[in-house]
C-alpha cells in the first residue's frame, strides 16, 4: 500500500489508502498508519480508492481503533462505496468502527 | 646466516676473489713493467748519451793511432828492410842491426807496438822482437793459422789489413810472460824488387787499445771491441761472459737480457768505418732484480691491501644485501603462514628488490582480495546453511504443529454412529504452511450437537496457538451451556484480554437440538453458511453478522435460531474454499460453491465434501494451495431415517 495517501491537517490525520486492503497489503498500510499516527487525535480514513477489503484489512481498523480508544483519540471511515459497506455490515464492523 | 659453499655469498665471493686477482696481477704486470720501462728508459737515455760522446771520442783515437803506426810503417827504412837482400853475410848483419835499431828507436817505442816483422810470398818470415832480437823462419815455421795468412796475401797493395788477434803464445811458438795473450796485427803489402811482392806486419797488443779508453771505466759499464769476425781484439772492465754475436745482436735493441752468468745487463754498440771493427759498451744492471722485486712486492702489498678493502666491502654490501634479501623472505615467510596484514617491508636500495617488493604487495593485495572474496563466500554459506538449517528446522516444527492441529481435530468418522438422526463430515486440508482454520463438533448434552468452523488470521506457529486456544475456549464455554452468542461473547473477550499479537478468529457456531432439529447460529465475521432445504438446492444464506472475536471488546454477539427439517443439509466453510485460485489468479467463488454442490444436493455429508475437492482440485490446477481448505457438512434427517 505504498500510494496510501497521508495528510496531518492540525489534530486530524486525514488516510487515503489506494486500492485493495487484503491479507498482503494490510501489513504494510498497519506499519504506515501506525507511524503517522501520533500527534493526530482524530484519523479520518477516506475509502473512496479502496475496491476490496478482506478480513486482515479490517482487522487493521479493528486494532488501530482499540489503540486510539486507549488515547482518546478517534477514527472514522468515509466515501465507503457500498460493495465495501455490504462487507462491514455483514461482519458487524459497524458494531465497532464508526462508519459515516 | 649460514656460511655455506652453495650460499649467495660464495657463489659472488669467488667471482670477486678471482677478478680481484686478475686486476692485481694486471695491474702489478703493467705497473711493474711500465716502473722498470721507465727507469730502464733513465737509465739508457744518460747510457746512451754517455756512450755517444764515449764512441764519438774513442773512435777517432783509434783510427789516429792506426794511422800513425801506419805512417811509421809506410817509412822507406822499413820498406828497405823489408827488400833487404842476404847477397852478403856481413851486409846482412849490418842491416839486422839497422833495421832493429830503427824499430827499437821508432816504433816498438810506442806504446802498444809489440813488434814489426816481415811475411814473404812463401810465408818465410823476419823481424824484430821487443828484445831487440832478430829472427828469420823458414815458411814452414810460420805460425800464422791460415786463414790470417791468407788475408794477409790478399791485401791489396797499399791498404792496411787487421788481421787477429792471435795467440803471442802461437805466434812466437813459446810462451813468456814477455809475450802479450793476444795480439793484434796491421798488415800491408809492399813490392820488393828482388823478391817480388812482400807484406810488413805490425804487431801489436791490446795496450794500444786499453789505452785509449782507459777513461772509460766507470765500474758498471764493461767495453768491448771485436773485430768484423766478433772475435774480440780487447776490452776494459770484465770479462765478456756471452757469445759476442749475441751480444752485438742485443746491442741497440733497448731490451734487458741476461749474459751467461745470468747478469742483466743491456749495450750499445757502433761499428768502426774501416777497419769494421765494432765497439760495445755492455751495462751490467745488478740491481735490476732487486729492484724488479722490489717493485713486484710492492705493488702486490698494494694488490693485497685492495683485496682486503674489496672483502670489506664486498661483506658489508653482501650483509645489507642478505638483510634486505631476508627481509623479503621473511615477507613472504609469513605470507606463507598466512599473514597477509603484515606491515610493509624494510625499505629497500636495490632495484630489483624494489620490484619484488612490489610485486610482492601486489601479490599480497590479490591474495587478500581473495582471502576476503572466499571468506565472504564462506559466510555466506555458512548464513546460507544456517537459513537452510533454520528453514528445516521450521518447516519440521510447522510439520509437527500441523499435526498437532490436525490430531487436535475429530477425524473418526462416522462420528456418531449410533446417531440416526443426522449425518456430519467434516475435513482440513492445510496449506503448505499452517493456517488457523479448525472445525469441531461435540455433543454438549445427550440431545445437543455443537458444530464450529473457524479460521484464524495469519498464518504459522501463532495462528495454530491461538487456532488451539481458541478452539479450547469455544469448547469450555459450550460445554458450561451458554448459548452461542454468549459462549462468542466471552471468548471474544478472554482472546481480546491476551492478545498481544493482534491475532483474530471467525467463527461460525450453531448448536442443535438433536431430537427437534432447532437451534441457535452465531456468526462472528464468518463466511456465510450454504444451507440446502429438503427438495431444494443448496444456497448461501446472507444475513448480518457479528465482529469476529479478539479484536474489539465492545463487540456484541446475537443468536440466530433456525430450525432443521428432515431432508435438509447444512455446508459450512473457510475462504480457503472460495478464494482458492487458480493459475490465473481467478477465485473459486461462491457462484462455483454453490453449483459444485448443487450437483448432487441429497448426497451425504462425505459426499458433498469429496464433490467440492474434487472441483477445487479441478479449479486450481497446478497452482500452489495458500490457504487451509475446511469444510463441513450437516445433514438432519430427523426421524426419516431408521438405523
Amino acid at each position: 500500500m505504498s500510494n496510501t495517501v497521508f495528510e496531518l491537517n492540525g489534530k486530524t490525520l486525514t488516510v487515503k489508502p489506494d486500492g485493495e486492503l487484503d491479507s498482503v497489503t494490510s501489513p504494510t498500510f498497519e506499519k504506515e498508519l501506525r507511524e503517522h499516527l501520533s500527534g493526530a487525535d482524530s484519523i479520518v480514513v477516506d475509502f473512496e480508492k479502496v475496491n476490496y477489503i478482506s478480513s486482515a484489512g479490517l482487522r487493521v481498523f479493528l486494532a488501530v481503533e482499540n489503540t486510539l480508544e486507549a488515547h482518546g483519540a478517534e477514527m472514522k471511515l468515509i466515501h465507503v462505496n457500498e460493495h465495501i459497506l455490504e462487507i462491514f455490515d455483514l461482519v458487524g464492523f459497524m458494531d465497532v468502527v464508526d462508519v459515516e | 646466516m649460514k656460511h655455506r659453499l652453495k650460499s649467495l655469498r660464495f657463489r659472488i665471493l669467488l667471482p670477486v676473489i678471482i677478478l680481484v686477482l686478475i686486476i692485481i696481477t694486471l695491474l702489478t704486470t703493467l705497473f711493474s713493467r711500465a716502473y722498470i720501462k721507465m727507469i730502464q728508459q733513465q737509465e739508457q737515455e744518460v747510457n746512451a748519451v754517455g756512450f755517444a760522446t764515449v764512441s764519438n771520442s774513442v773512435l777517432p783515437l783509434i783510427n789516429t793511432s792506426i794511422a800513425e803506426v801506419r805512417s811509421v810503417m809506410s817509412d822507406d827504412r822499413v820498406a828497405s828492410y823489408a827488400r833487404l837482400r842476404y847477397s852478403s853475410m856481413t851486409e846482412l848483419v849490418h842491416a839486422r842491426i839497422r833495421c832493429r835499431d830503427y824499430l827499437r828507436s821508432e816504433i816498438m817505442s810506442r806504446d802498444g807496438i809489440y813488434g814489426l816483422l816481415f811475411m814473404r810470398k812463401d810465408g818465410s818470415q823476419f823481424g824484430a822482437l821487443p828484445n831487440g832480437n832478430f829472427f828469420q823462419d823458414r815458411p814452414e815455421e810460420n805460425p800464422l793459422p791460415e786463414d790470417m795468412k791468407a788475408k794477409i796475401l790478399n791485401a791489396p797493395l797499399g791498404e792496411t789489413v787487421w788481421v787477429g788477434p792471435v795467440s803471442g803464445a802461437v805466434l812466437y811458438g813459446f810462451e813468456s810472460s814477455d809475450i802479450p795473450q793476444s795480439i793484434m796485427i796491421a798488415a800491408w803489402k809492399s813490392v820488393d824488387v828482388s823478391y817480388g811482392e812482400c807484406y810488413a806486419l805490425m804487431l801489436m797488443d791490446e795496450s794500444i787499445f786499453e789505452g785509449l779508453f782507459a777513461s772509460l771505466q766507470d765500474g758498471k759499464s764493461s767495453w768491448y771491441l771485436f773485430t768484423e769476425d766478433q772475435a774480440e781484439i780487447c776490452h776494459i772492465g770484465r770479462d765478456l761472459s756471452m757469445d759476442p754475436g749475441r751480444l752485438i745482436s742485443e746491442s741497440n735493441s733497448g731490451n734487458i737480457f741476461r749474459d751467461d752468468d745470468e747478469l742483466p745487463a743491456f749495450a750499445y754498440s757502433t761499428t768502426l768505418d774501416a777497419p769494421a771493427w765494432t765497439l760495445v759498451r755492455k751495462v751490467s744492471m745488478e740491481g735490476y732484480d732487486k729492484m724488479v722485486r722490489g717493485v713486484t712486492h710492492t705493488i702486490a702489498i698494494f694488490g693485497g691491501l685492495i683485496l682486503l678493502i674489496a672483502l670489506v666491502v664486498y661483506e658489508l654490501w653482501m650483509r645489507r644485501f642478505l638483510r634486505q634479501f631476508y627481509s623479503l623472505l621473511k615477507g613472504i615467510a609469513r605470507m606463507g603462514e598466512g599473514d597477509l596484514e603484515s606491515a610493509a617491508f624494510e625499505p629497500t636500495s636495490i632495484d630489483e628488490f624494489q620490484t619484488m617488493q612490489r610485486e610482492i604487495n601486489r601479490t599480497r593485495a590479490a591474495l587478500n582480495d581473495q582471502m576476503d572474496t572466499i571468506r565472504r563466500m564462506e559466510r555466506e554459506r555458512m548464513e546460507m546453511e544456517n537459513k537452510r538449517k533454520e528453514q528445516e528446522r521450521i518447516e519440521e516444527e510447522l510439520k509437527m504443529a500441523r499435526e498437532i492441529q490436525e490430531s487436535a481435530l475429530p477425524q473418526l468418522f462416522p462420528a456418531f454412529p449410533d446417531r440416526a438422526k443426522f449425518d456430519l463430515f467434516a475435513s482440513m486440508t492445510p496449506a503448505k504452511e499452517v493456517g488457523g482454520d479448525f472445525y469441531d463438533f461435540f455433543q454438549v448434552d445427550s440431545d445437543h450437537l455443537a458444530l464450529v468452523i473457524a479460521d484464524v488470521s495469519g498464518k504459522g506457529i501463532p495462528a495454530a496457538l491461538f487456532m488451539m486456544t481458541s478452539k479450547s475456549l469455544i469448547n469450555t464455554q459450550l460445554m458450561s451451556g451458554c448459548d452461542p452468542a454468549t459462549a462468542l461473547e466471552r471468548v471474544n473477550l478472554q482472546l481480546c484480554e491476551r492478545n498481544s499479537s493482534r491475532m483474530f478468529v471467525t467463527v461460525w457456531l450453531a448448536v442443535l437440538e438433536i431430537s427437534t432439529g432447532r437451534g441457535l447460529a452465531c456468526n462472528a465475521g464468518h463466511v456465510n453458511p450454504a444451507i440446502h432445504r429438503s427438495g431444494g438446492r443448496f444456497a448461501l444464506e446472507v444475513y448480518k453478522h457479528n465482529i469476529f472475536l479478539g479484536v474489539s471488546k465492545k463487540a456484541k454477539y446475537v443468536n440466530r435460531p433456525f430450525e432443521m427439517k428432515s431432508g435438509d443439509s447444512l455446508f459450512v466453510y473457510t475462504d480457503g474454499v472460495t478464494e482458492a485460485r487458480d493459475t490465473d489468479k481467478q477465485m473459486f467463488g461462491k457462484e462455483r460453491l454453490e453449483s459444485t454442490l448443487n450437483i448432487d444436493p441429497e448426497a451425504a455429508p462425505e459426499t458433498l465434501i469429496s464433490q467440492v475437492k474434487n472441483a477445487l482440485t479441478d479449479f486450481v490446477g497446478g497452482a500452489e494451495q495458500f490457504d487451509d481448505i475446511t469444510m463441513l457438512a450437516f445433514r438432519y434427517y430427523g426421524d426419516s431415517r431408521i438405523r
